[in-house]
C-alpha cells in the first residue's frame, strides 16, 4: 500500500520553490543561531512555525555543543542558499506492514520503504578562503605572526547533488504525542559536485560519513519534533484523532490507583501487613491453614477479605458473582421455588459450580432467548442489571459519568408523518385526510407535490413513489451536543431501522469517541501488580456489593 | 408478535440500492470533515435480500426511569431485533498530510463493511406528551446454536473478542453488534501505474479496532442506560400528537 502523492505539486514550480525557502530558511536559522543575529524574515507564517519548532529541536540538540560549534561555520561568509530543488520522479512511500495496539501502551507501528530518485539539490554560499584569518582573529596575539596582508577572500561555492538516490526501509512509530520514525536500512547515493574541484573529494567524503548520523540522529529528532509541534499545537484537531483517544485512555489509567504502590506501603495498617505476610507465607508452603483465619464468615465466597481487594486465582468467582443477564436468569430458573433468604444462599452455590457453563467462559452479557420467547423476564430487572453493569464499568473513573441522552431534533417531523401515512394508505387503499393546516405546512417545507392524492397503480411504481418519498425529503436533523445540523437521507422507519444508526450524529466519529473500554473495570490488567516476592497478585476491586440477585436495592 | 417487512418490494426495485448509495453519498459529502480526511465517499451500499425481524414483546407504560409521570397516552414497547442480512456498505476516504503543501500526501483507505449481525432488545417509548420518542438498546440476546450457519460465523467472533481490546473488560453490559465484518483495503492501487505500488488489504488489527470502536460507539450511545431521545418539537406549534401512536398500531400486522 503506498501514499499518494500529489502529483500537479511536483510538477508545479511554486511547490519546488516553497521547499527551497523553507530549506534555506532552515538552513540560515541554523547559522543565525549559532551566530547570534537577528532572525531573518520567513516566507509565511505557517512555514515559520515549523521551521521555528525544528530550530527549537536543533537548539535542544545543540546547547551541549554549542561552544564547538560557534568557531566552525565562521569560514561561512554568506548564508547557505538553496538555489534549485527538483524531484522529477515522485517519491513514494509505501507502507509494507501495519500494527495496532492499545495496550499496555498505545502505538501504532508500521514498517515503510521510503524512496527518492532523481532528486536535484543544488545549494550555494560564500566561503572564507584565507583560513589564516579566521584562525589568527581567535588565537591570542603573542602565537600569530606578523603578516603584510591578511585581507578576506571570499569564494562562492556552488555545491550540487544529482541524481539522488535514496530508498530506506523505516520503522514508523505513532504514540500519543508524536511520531517517531527510525531508519533501518538506508541507501543513499549521489553524485556530488562542486564548483571547487580541490574541494570536492573532501567533502564529498565528509557528507557520505555524516550520512549515518543524519539518518540516524537528525531527521528523527526533526520529525518527532515537528509532530509533537502539529499535535499540540492542533488540540482542537487533536479530539479527534487516534492519539488522543489513547492518551485519554492512558491518563484514565494513570489515575488507577494500584494497591502496594511504595506510597501505599507506609498507608497499611500492620493488621494488614501481617495478612500479607501470612498469604506470602502459604503461596510457599501451599498450606491454605494460615490464611483461614482470613477469610470472613460473612463473605459467602470465602475469598480473603482485604478490602476491596482479592487474589487472582479467586477472580472467576468475582466475575461470577458480577450481576450479569445470564446469572440472573440461570439462576432464577433453576431457584424458582425458593424463598429469598434461600436464594440468597443457593445462588452461590449454583454459581459456584456451574462456573464453567455461565458467564465465565464467555465475556458477554446476553439475555437468553428461551427466557425472552417464554417471557419470563421482568424489564426492571434487566433495567437494573444493565444499570449495574454502567455503573461498574466507570467506577474507576473517578468522574461520576452521566449516562447519554442525547437528543435529536427531529424539525421535519411532518414529512416522516407523512410518509408513514403513506405507507398506512398502501396497505388500508385509502385515501387519508390530513388537516389541511398540516398539510400546507408540510408542502412547504417538504416540497412534496401533491402528497395526498396518491394513485393506486401497480406495486413497483408505488413502490417507486414511496421511496422517492422517502429519499427526496431528508429530515434536518440537529444533535444536542452538537450543534451542527445535519442531513438525515433516511427518516423512513423502515429504512432507518435496517440501516443502523446511519442517521446518528456522524460528527461523533468512531476514532474521536471516547474509547470507554480502556477506562471500563478492567480487573485483570490494570489492578494488578505484583510483588516481586512470590506473593499472590492483589487486586483492587470496586467494594464487593451483594449479588443483584440477591437483593432488590440498587 | 412480529412485524412484518415487506422485503420483496424493495428488492424488486433495482435502483433503489443506487439510489440509496447516492443519497448516502450526497449526505457525507455535506459533512464538515477535519483537515486531515478528505474525499469520503459511499463507493456502494445494498440492501440485502434478507430483513430484519422484529418482534413486539410488551407494550407498557414508561419505565420510571424514562418517564417518571407518565401521561396517558404515553407508551413503551419492547422490541426485539433481529438481523442477519446480507447488507454490505463500502466507503472510502483518504488520510492526508497537508504540509508542505495542500494535499501534499494522501492515503486512500477503502473500508467495506458487511456481515452486520444484531440480536437485542430494544426499548422504544413514545411521550406523547413531550412529543419525543426514546430509544434504546437494553440487552442482547442469545442465539440459539441450533443453526449450523451461525455457530460458524460465531466463531469467527468470539475469536476477535479474545483480542486486548475486546476482552480488555471482563463483561460488558452488551456487544450490540454481534458480528460484523469490516474489510479494509489501504493504499493506492492505481497509482502512477507501477508494478511496485501495491495495496495493503485486510489489515486484521485495524479491523478489530475499528470494529472495537463501533462498538463503543454504538454502546455508548444507545446501549442502556444511555439513550437516544427523538424531539418531534420544532418551533412551530403542531398538532399531531396522537398521530404516532396510532400508526405503530395500524403498523402491527400479527
Amino acid at each position: 500500500m503506498s501514499f499518494r502523492f500529489n502529483e500537479s505539486l511536483f510538477a508545479d514550480e511554486k511547490f519546488n520553490d516553497k521547499i527551497k525557502t523553507k530549506l534555506t530558511n532552515l538552513l540560515t536559522k541554523s547559522l543565525v543561531k549559532n551566530k547570534d543575529l537577528s532572525s531573518t524574515t520567513s516566507i509565511d507564517v505557517y512555514n515559520n512555525n515549523v521551521a521555528g519548532s525544528y530550530y527549537s529541536a536543533n537548539n535542544t540538540n545543540t546547547t551541549t555543543t554549542k561552544t564547538n560549534n560557534s568557531r566552525s561555520p565562521n569560514f561561512l561568509k554568506d548564508e547557505i542558499k538553496i538555489t534549485k530543488v527538483k524531484f522529477p520522479v515522485i517519491p513514494q512511500v509505501e507502507i509494507l506492514d501495519m500494527d495496532i495496539t492499545t495496550e499496555p501502551r498505545s502505538l501504532i507501528k508500521t514498517i515503510g520503504n521510503i524512496s527518492c530518485s532523481n532528486a536535484f539539490i543544488q545549494l550555494e554560499t560564500v566561503i572564507e578562503s584565507n583560513l589564516l584569518m579566521s584562525t589568527m582573529q581567535t588565537s591570542p596575539s603573542f602565537i600569530t605572526p606578523n603578516l603584510i596582508d591578511n585581507n578576506s577572500f571570499k569564494i562562492p561555492i556552488t555545491m550540487t547533488f544529482s541524481n539522488i538516490q535514496l530508498e530506506a526501509i523505516t520503522n514508523v512509530f505513532m504514540r500519543n504525542h508524536g511520531v517517531s520514525i527510525s531508519f533501518n536500512d538506508v541507501s543513499l547515493d549521489f553524485k556530488f559536485d562542486c564548483s571547487i574541484k580541490l574541494l570536492q573529494n573532501t567533502i564529498e567524503k565528509r557528507l557520505k560519513d555524516s550520512i549515518a548520523t543524519i539518518f540516524k540522529e537528525v531527521l528523527p529528532s526533526a520529525i518527532f519534533n515537528t509532530s509533537q509541534h502539529w499535535f499540540n499545537q492542533n488540540k482542537s484537531v487533536r479530539k479527534n484523532s487516534i492519539p488522543s483517544t489513547k492518551e485519554s485512555s492512558t491518563t484514565i489509567k494513570s489515575e488507577n490507583k494500584l494497591i502496594l504502590d511504595e506510597n501505599d506501603l507506609q498507608d497499611i495498617s500492620h493488621e494488614n501487613m501481617s495478612r500479607l505476610a501470612s498469604i506470602i507465607s502459604s503461596r510457599y508452603t501451599l498450606s491454605l491453614h494460615g490464611t483461614n483465619h482470613l477469610t470472613s464468615p460473612y463473605d459467602p465466597n470465602n475469598f480473603i477479605n482485604f478490602n476491596g481487594c482479592l487474589e487472582r486465582q479467586n477472580l472467576y468467582r468475582f466475575i461470577s458473582t458480577m450481576p450479569s443477564l445470564q446469572n440472573f436468569y440461570h439462576i432464577n430458573n433453576s431457584t424458582n421455588t425458593l424463598s429469598d433468604k434461600d436464594n440468597h444462599m443457593e445462588t452461590h452455590k449454583i454459581n459456584n459450580n456451574k462456573i464453567q457453563c455461565t458467564s465465565n467462559n464467555e465475556n458477554e452479557n446476553y439475555l437468553p432467548q428461551d427466557i425472552l420467547d417464554s417471557g419470563n423476564f421482568q424489564l426492571n430487572d434487566i433495567i437494573n442489571i444493565q444499570n449495574k453493569l454502567f455503573e461498574r464499568n466507570y467506577h474507576n473513573s473517578n468522574n461520576n459519568v452521566q449516562p447519554k441522552r442525547r437528543t435529536v431534533k427531529l424539525k421535519k417531523i411532518l414529512s416522516k408523518k407523512q410518509t408513514k401515512q403513506n405507507k398506512i394508505n398502501e396497505h388500508t387503499t385509502t385515501i387519508p385526510i390530513t388537516p389541511k393546516k398540516q398539510l400546507q405546512e408540510s408542502v412547504e417545507e417538504t416540497k412534496i407535490e401533491n402528497p395526498v392524492a396518491i394513485k393506486l397503480s401497480p406495486r413497483t411504481k408505488e413502490m417507486n413513489k414511496f421511496v422517492d418519498n422517502i429519499l427526496n425529503n431528508p429530515l434536518l436533523v440537529t444533535s444536542a451536543s452538537n450543534t451542527k445540523k445535519l442531513e438525515s437521507p433516511i427518516p423512513s422507519p423502515t429504512l432507518s431501522k435496517s440501516m443502523g444508526f446511519a442517521g446518528l450524529n456522524p460528527y461523533n466519529s468512531l476514532w474521536g469517541e471516547h474509547s470507554n473500554h480502556a477506562c471500563t473495570t478492567d480487573i485483570t490488567k490494570s489492578h494488578i501488580r505484583r510483588l516481586s516476592t512470590p506473593s499472590p497478585v492483589h487486586i483492587q476491586t470496586p467494594p464487593i456489593s451483594p449479588p443483584p440477585y440477591s437483593s432488590t436495592k440498587y | 408478535m412480529s412485524f412484518e417487512v415487506d422485503w420483496e418490494q424493495l428488492l424488486d426495485d433495482s435502483s433503489l440500492n443506487s439510489t440509496i448509495t447516492q443519497r448516502l453519498d450526497n449526505f457525507v459529502q455535506s459533512l464538515s470533515l477535519p483537515s486531515y480526511l478528505q474525499d469520503l465517499q459511499i463507493l456502494d451500499f445494498q440492501l440485502g435480500n434478507v430483513p430484519p425481524k422484529c418482534k413486539l414483546k410488551s407494550l407498557t407504560d414508561p419505565h420510571p426511569e424514562i418517564e417518571p409521570n407518565p401521561h396517558q397516552n404515553d407508551i413503551q414497547a419492547l422490541v426485539e431485533l433481529e438481523y442477519c442480512g446480507d447488507m454490505v456498505l463500502s466507503l472510502q476516504v483518504s488520510l492526508v498530510l497537508n504540509y508542505p503543501g495542500d494535499r501534499f500526501m494522501t492515503l486512500p483507505v477503502k473500508v467495506t463493511i458487511s456481515q452486520l449481525r444484531l440480536h437485542c432488545l430494544c426499548l422504544v417509548a413514545h411521550l406523547a406528551s413531550k412529543l419525543q420518542t426514546l430509544f434504546s438498546i437494553l440487552c442482547d440476546i442469545n442465539n440459539d446454536n441450533n443453526d449450523l450457519e451461525e455457530t460458524i460465523s460465531n466463531t469467527s467472533t468470539t475469536a476477535t473478542q479474545h483480542q486486548p481490546w475486546g476482552s480488555s473488560a471482563p463483561l460488558q453490559r452488551m456487544a450490540v453488534v454481534q458480528s460484523l465484518n469490516i474489510e479494509t483495503e489501504i493504499g493506492d492501487n492505481v497509482s502512477s501505474g507501477q508494478d511496485r505500488a501495491s495495496t495493503l488489504r485486510n489489515v486484521d488489527k485495524l479491523e478489530q479496532f475499528l470494529l472495537a470502536k463501533f462498538k463503543d460507539f454504538i454502546r455508548n450511545e444507545i446501549g442502556w442506560p444511555n439513550m437516544i431521545t427523538f424531539d418531534y418539537n420544532s418551533d412551530e406549534e403542531e398538532d399531531g400528537k396522537d398521530q404516532d401512536p396510532t400508526a405503530n398500531g395500524t403498523e402491527e400486522t400479527d
